[in-house]
């Protein structure tokens, strides 16, 4: 840490810290492409997802802050923002449209110097020190937009400033089997991390970490400029800045959090997610109302189930008509299943219709997805969901193999040009 | 549709709605699943263009309140112009009143009428006719006519119930121009019925009501309208496209069950432009193994374990296993426990039944359970 003192002028300008002080500002790293799920990442950013019927998956890390009481957050983008910046607009659905503070979008952006990509988690909150200065904040917490999980941020930071820590980071407890696919924390009997080994081999704890760290500012800041300037760095919060920490002894606690938490990073993962909001034994509670998980309305009317209609074991949104059997399934808003079709153990998005006589099974439908008259998923099996992207046309009487990735383009090139 | 304001006069106590308005004005009774009244009267505004909206409260406002705030859901929650609302004191020296008609309430926010920029204001006497419109056609109406003002009415087929007994008829010659309009039923033939919604300049606007309220007058169409109606040019104009009274509680129940058809659900929730209302972020609805749903509107957060027929289920309704609800409307946060029988029955907001309790009322004469009961 010799050169701290030089940096620090160096890329840090000087900012007036009077009147807008918070003491804690969130920093979510919305920026992944998430690549494992394929077609439904092809045109938005992970985050951007749609998830439970009417959120999408970055309403759970806002509404998370909003309920934390934490009012100050800066978004990361970097992977098609589009969708995700115009979901966020101004923050007024998470009530984060604040005259101080409030939600800000952070795309990666050009200084008179130079101007580059977010490199890593690391250098995508490095190039941002100077929004976070602003607030001149006591804590950071960071934060992934590609979890599903409640969690009252306020009682990791309270933990933080009882232990002392420079850094706190949220662990999970995992089946000691599958802790080898985590970055997992070694703690002693007092929480405080003793080592940190990513994705070992031979785990020799089950505390995973959940990518959620409180840390404290001017600790933070330091080592991000440290980092910064090793050209050897891959500028990553689990590769470089914890071990740092951790080599230089600072104090560094693992905060247990063992209710629901999900990662879904992969198409299976996803699938898993939203069928857990159908399971009776599922702990992720959607309607506490003091924990309320807000999103960007549609304002659609009711949904109308029809004569035709049988609908059990699910979740169907405004907007929908439903007239075909719809069985442990979850529709988003705005869908018509027409006559005659099933819908079964799948995930319907937005807008997406669905024709008469069609059968569907262990599939993930996205938005705005025509499914022709009579179409044909095989869908034997829950270990193969199969995946339709984003505005893809599936014509009349088609026949869709289990396990089926096919996105829009790939609809074109299967099955012609519809109409 | 610049220089247009609207002005809406959200209800008085003489409407025939029995429990529903007891506890708030016409214009803050829930419709639709997730709808209000007024959401109507406010989204046909914007979706015309206009963004500068007073409404006039009456005696039970906080409900009304509560449901528009600031105007944000429908677009109006603005630097420049917006939502206004504004308290039902009639302008008097000595001590604040209620208004007692549509002229005093009128007369009571004329500070907020002389700073509105635009001259010419779109009046709604009342909130009882629902539709989907934009006011495009009714202004240049307006303006060909020349009228002084213009009074839309629409003119059902078949009056298949009877209206309220304060509806207003007009009678129209052959030239479009309003002879007389008369309060109260079948004193005339006339099947055009006023919608309560008006057209007039700003200006002639509050010298009609200054000239009326100097004379001791207190209703608009009383003594404004038919007061002046040989010396001013009233002009009828006709909606054609579907409406639904809802000013009795026979009304009231058939206009919500149009909602079911999906074409009439689509022409009053979509038709010249969507209908706007508050949002609650609840959870999509939720069926179970048991759940059975026939002909039926369901609205977020409802969970669904029962039997629903022909029915219409508000925000947050639970409907317990074995429980049977046919002919119903549900409103918010209501709860029927498990066998319970529903047929014919409007239950108001947060109403629990018990298990196995029976209610059957009629399809004119439907069964009310006021806010809050237990039955």
């Amino acid at each position: 840490m010799n050169d701290v003192n030089d940096t620090n002028t160096l890329c840090v300008p000087a900012l007036r810290k009077t009147g807008r002080k918070k003491e804690t500002v969130a920093m979510l790293l919305a920026g992944g492409q998430g690549s494992r799920l394929g077609a439904l990442t092809e045109k938005m950013a992970k985050p951007a997802v749609p998830f439970g019927g009417k959120y999408r998956i970055i309403d759970f890390a806002l509404s998370n802050c909003t309920n934390s009481n934490i009012d100050t957050l800066g978004v990361l983008t970097q992977y098609q923002p589009l969708e995700l910046n115009s979901y966020i607009g101004n923050g007024h659905p998470w009530d984060l449209d604040r005259i101080n503070g409030g939600v800000y979008v952070l795309p990666p952006y050009m200084s008179a110097k130079a101007g580059e990509w977010y490199r890593g988690t690391a250098n995508a909150i490095y190039q941002n020190i100077s929004f976070i200065e602003q607030f001149n904040p006591e804590y950071v917490v960071i934060l992934s937009g590609d979890h599903i999980y409640k969690m009252d941020y306020s009682l990791m930071i309270d933990f933080h400033k009882e232990k002392g820590a420079d850094a706190t980071i949220a662990v999970q407890q995992v089946p000691i089997e599958e802790a080898s696919r985590f970055g997992i924390m070694v703690t002693d009997e007092n929480q405080r991390i003793t080592a940190f080994e990513e994705k070992p081999p031979v785990p020799t704890s089950n505390k995973a970490s959940m990518g959620v760290y409180v840390f404290t500012w001017p600790i933070l800041r330091n080592y991000l400029i440290q980092d910064e300037n090793d050209p050897g760095s891959s500028n990553d919060f689990g590769k470089n800045i914890i071990p740092a920490m951790l080599a230089c002894g600072n104090p560094m606690y693992a905060y247990t959090f063992n209710d629901y938490w999900k990662d879904v990073g992969t198409i299976e993962s996803l699938w898993e997610a939203n069928m857990d909001l159908l399971s009776s034994e599922s702990t992720l509670n959607l309607y506490d109302a003091n924990w309320h998980i807000y999103s960007r309305n549609p304002g659609m009317p009711p949904h109308y189930a029809s004569r035709d209609a049988n609908i059990s074991e699910s979740m169907v949104t405004e907007g929908c008509e439903v007239s075909g059997t719809v069985t442990n399934s979850i529709l988003f808003a705005g869908i018509r299943v027409d006559r005659n079709s099933t819908i079964k153990n799948s995930v319907i998005m937005p807008n997406t219709i669905i024709g008469s006589g069609s059968f569907i099974n262990y599939a993930i439908v996205a938005e705005d997805v025509t499914i022709g008259c009579d179409v044909k998923f095989k869908g034997s099996s829950s270990s193969l969901i199969t995946v339709i992207g984003p505005g893809a046309v599936i014509p009349d009487g088609s026949v869709i193999e289990d396990g089926a990735r096919i996105s829009a383009d790939d609809a074109i090139r299967l099955f012609g040009e519809v109409r | 549709m610049k220089d247009v304001f609207g002005l809406i006069i959200s209800g008085s106590e003489e409407q025939e709605l029995r429990d529903l308005t007891m506890i708030r004005s016409i214009a803050a009774v829930p419709i639709a699943g997730r709808y209000r009244v007024i959401d109507f009267f406010l989204s046909n505004l914007v979706n015309s263009g206009i963004h500068n909206v007073g409404v006039i409260t009456y005696q039970n406002y906080h409900s009304l309140m509560d449901h528009i705030m600031g105007g944000v859901e429908w677009d109006l929650s603005r630097k420049r112009d917006g939502l206004f609302i504004l308290p039902p004191m009639s302008q008097h020296t000595s001590g604040a009143k209620y208004y007692d008609g549509t002229a005093e309430a009128i007369n009571g926010v004329r500070s907020y009428i002389n700073r509105c920029s635009q001259n010419t204001c779109i009046l709604h006497t009342n909130c009882r006719t629902l539709f989907n419109t934009t006011y495009m056609d009714l202004k240049a109406f307006h303006n060909e006519s020349g009228a002084d003002i213009t009074v839309m009415y629409h003119e059902p087929e078949v009056l298949s119930y009877p209206g309220s007994k304060s509806e207003i008829r007009l009678e129209v010659d052959d030239d479009g121009n309003v002879t007389d309009m008369f309060t109260g039923k079948s004193l005339m033939n006339s099947h055009k019925i006023a919608m309560d919604i008006y057209m007039i300049d700003k200006s002639l606007l509050m010298q009609l009501v200054d000239a009326s309220i100097m004379r001791g007058g207190s209703d608009f169409v009383r003594d404004v309208i038919i007061a002046n109606k040989n010396r001013l040019r009233i002009k009828a104009f006709r909606y054609d496209k579907p409406s639904y009274k809802i000013d009795t509680l026979e009304g009231y129940f058939k206009a919500s069950m149009a909602f079911l058809d999906p074409e009439i659900r689509r022409e009053l929730l979509e038709g010249s432009g969507p209908i706007y209302t508050k949002v609650k972020d609840e959870v999509p609805a939720r069926y179970s193994r048991d759940s059975v749903v026939s002909n039926s509107l369901v609205t977020d957060g409802c969970v669904v374990e029962g039997s629903v027929e022909n029915s219409i289920l508000f925000r947050g309704v639970q409907v317990a296993k074995g429980a049977v609800l046919k002919n119903c409307i549900i409103m918010q946060e209501s709860l029927i426990q498990s066998n319970a029988v529903l047929e014919n029955v409007i239950l108001d907001k947060k109403c629990t039944i018990l298990r196995g309790r029976r209610l059957v009322g009629t399809q004119n004469y439907p069964m009310v359970v006021s806010k809050g009961s237990t039955i």
